[in-house]
Formats: structure tokens, sequence, C-alpha cells
């Protein structure tokens, strides 16, 4: 097709491609103004809340993770100290596209031994039918699941106020929710959907950068 | 002498838009509401040409404009407003086309597989509907890039700052997504020569 032709067709789609109706500006407007202008004291108190949430939550779940085989989920107690160790924030001096630099200390602490245990299970996640371990299925959705309200719980927190972590996070909400519905006998093309997700959104070497710029700054 | 700026401003225009910006911060609805009637219609068309649905295009402005009210206190004037504010709402609505993308990719892989045949090209005989069939199965780079500059009139700077591209990556862009379209378009424009 000449450019010329091309040209016109372009210019006519300025009136004919994906025209929209009439926008409903009243009914919109009202959600705009009551979560504008209603719900800030609200989410100003949330934040924080959910900072404190995503932090017990990521504790209790590394501490699951990682327990012993006693039974005593040293890790509690280690997040446990996190969170009484106050609320002063502290300033992340990463500067690698890592946290929040108002993310406080006790967060970024969570939020990288979540991260961690986010890269651990996603270089586990086999990538065919056949190289699931049957025995570890169960355990593995578990998992996928706890991480998964972890995620939710970081979106709404200080930690997600870096766009890049934000990004990554909204990823892996869409990867862990993805494994988190799998079956005991996943179906080869769920396991390789999942796989693309993953590949093409390069989730696991960007958890590992951020993870990586958590360690470089003393984790 | 009236100043070219006064000429162009209309009687009724009201307050100039960084005076908008700054009552909005400071919590006055009535100003953010002057905001929102100037800008909204401008952005539902946006978004809906990104996304191409109704429904999720009201859900998208409102979450547009929730963000950008709650951002707009960092908004220091280095791009023109409508600029910025149109910068969250291809970012709001990339990012939810992305999701929906793929949970619907996910729905359909385990679903009827027979849903994905493409119509023939005997049931688009028409070349606007091809046009805009091929315009939606470009990448979704190229898509936007053409979206954005010959649908939506947008300079390449105005998109490089709006995708977060170089300017020179939106000129690449536009270049390689229309010789797609010339590609796509090519049988149809043999059989009308």
């Amino acid at each position: 097709m000449k450019d010329e032709r091309l040209d016109a067709l372009l210019r006519e789609a300025k009136q004919t491609y994906r025209v929209p109706p009439e926008a409903p500006l009243d009914a919109m407007w009202e959600r705009i103004e009551r979560e504008s202008f209603d719900a800030p004291r609200r989410r100003a108190w949330l934040a924080p809340l959910a900072g404190i949430a995503a932090t017990l939550l990521v504790g209790f779940g590394v501490g699951r993770f990682t327990a012993p085989a006693d039974g005593v989920p040293t890790v509690i107690d280690r997040a446990r100290d996190l969170i009484v160790a106050g609320p002063a924030p502290t300033v992340d001096r990463v500067g690698q596209g890592g946290a929040s630099k108002d993310v406080a200390e006790p967060l970024r602490r969570a939020t990288y031994e979540y991260l961690a245990r986010a890269v651990a299970l996603l270089d586990s996640l086999p990538r065919s039918a056949q190289a699931i371990p049957l025995r570890s299925d169960a355990r593995f959705v578990a998992d996928a699941s706890q991480l998964l309200g972890t995620t939710r719980l970081l979106l709404d927190s200080p930690a997600a106020s870096d766009p890049r972590m934000r990004a990554l996070l909204e990823d892996l909400e869409l990867v862990l929710a993805q494994v988190s519905r799998l079956r005991t006998a996943p179906r080869a093309d769920e396991l390789t959907f999942i796989a693309e997700a993953m590949d093409e959104r390069a989730v696991v070497p960007r958890l590992r950068t951020v993870t990586a710029s958590y360690t470089a700054s003393g984790y | 002498m009236t100043s070219p700026a006064i000429a162009l401003q209309a009687p009724d225009a009201g307050p100039d838009e960084r005076t908008l910006i700054s009552r909005t911060v400071a919590g006055d609805r009535s100003s953010a509401r002057t905001l929102y009637d100037r800008h909204a219609k401008r952005v539902h068309r946006l978004v809906f040409r990104i996304c191409g649905d109704e429904e999720l295009a009201c859900d998208l402005v409102q979450d547009v404009f929730v963000r950008a009210f709650a951002q707009l206190a960092g908004f220091r004037g280095d791009s023109a407003f409508t600029t910025w504010l149109h910068r969250i709402a291809v970012t709001t609505a990339l990012n939810q086309m992305r999701k929906v993308k793929r949970i619907r990719a996910h729905e359909e892989a385990i679903g009827d597989e027979d849903v994905h045949a493409a119509p023939s090209r005997e049931a688009d005989p028409d070349l606007r509907v091809r046009l805009h069939a091929a315009i939606d199965a470009l990448s979704e780079g190229l898509r936007m890039t053409v979206l954005l500059h010959d649908v939506e009139g947008y300079t390449h700077a105005e998109i490089g700052t709006m995708l977060g591209v170089a300017e020179g990556t939106s000129k690449a862009r536009l270049f390689e997504a229309r010789a797609k379209l010339r590609v796509a378009l090519k049988d149809f424009d043999d059989f009308n020569d």
C-alpha cells in the first residue's frame, strides 16, 4: 500500500477508530470525588497499617516456610523483633530500584525476605507437567497463595511507592495468582502459560536485581 | 492591544490551570471538578481507544483522576498538565490492559481453543475494518505509537514522555508500525488498484 493511501486511512481513523460513546462524566465524578476527597484520611491511616500487616504476614510466612524440623519458627521471632524495633523510618540508600525511600526499616527487611522467598518459589516452578513433584504440589500452591496475599498487602503499603517496585509487585501478583490456581495435576499448557508470563516480563531477573540491591545494602 | 494569551481565552474560561491545581491540592473540590470537566472527555477518549471497552474505560478514567489528584502536589509543571495527566492515563490503561490480556489469555488457554480462530479476510471486506484490525494486531509498543501519533495527534516528544521512551524510539516505532500496516493491507490495496 502506498504511503499516501495509508496516510489518508490513518487520518480517517481519527474519526473512526474506537470512537467512544458519550462519557458519563457526573457518574464517574462521584467515585473520583469520594476517593480523592473523602478517603485520604482513611487511606493515610491504612498505608502504615498495611505496611505493618505486610510485615507481620511476611514474618509469619517466612517463618512457616523456613521453620526447622522441631517446629520452632525462629523467623517469626525475628520478624516480631523487627516490628518492635520501632516505627522510625530509615532512608533507603540503595538507589538501584530497590525499595522506596520512605519505607520503614522493618517493612524494608520484611519486603526483602518476601522477595527472596518469591525468588525461591518461582525458581522451583516446574515448567512442564512431567517435572512437577507430586508430593509437594499442595505445599507449592499453598506457598504461592500465601505469597499472593502478601503481595497484595505490599501493593497497598509504602513498599509499593517506588514505581519499579510497584510494577514488579503487580507482575508478581499476576504470576502468583496463576500459580495459586494450579490444580494437583496441572495441564502442560497451564504451566507453559505461567512460564511465558514470567519470561515475558522478566519477573525472576527483576526479582534478583531487587534482592541483590537489598543484599548490597546490608541485608 | 490584547495579548494573544487573553485573546485565546474564552470569556467564561474561569481560573487558569495553575490556580486550579493549587486550589485542588489545597482540597478545593470545586477546582478539582473544573479540572476534571476540562480534561475528562479527552482522557476518556484516550483510554477508550487503548482498551476498546466502555465499562473498562469509565473505570480507567476514574482511576486516572484519583491517581492524578493524589499525585497533584508533586506536579511541578515541568511538562504541560495535559501531558502529565495523559501520561498517567496511558500508564494506567496499559497496566490494566496487560492484566486483562493475561487473565483472558490464561482463561482461553485452559478453555476452548477454537475461539482463537481469526476471522477470515472475506469476513472483513471493508478497508476501514481491515485497518482497525491491523492496528489492533500490532504489538503494544507499535500500536500505542500509531494510536497516539496518527489517531490522537500527539508529537513524538509527547509520546516519548507518555511511554517513557526516547523521541527517536517513538519515530522508529511509527516507521515500523506503518510498514506493518502497509503489509497487512497490501492485498486489499492490490485488489482495489
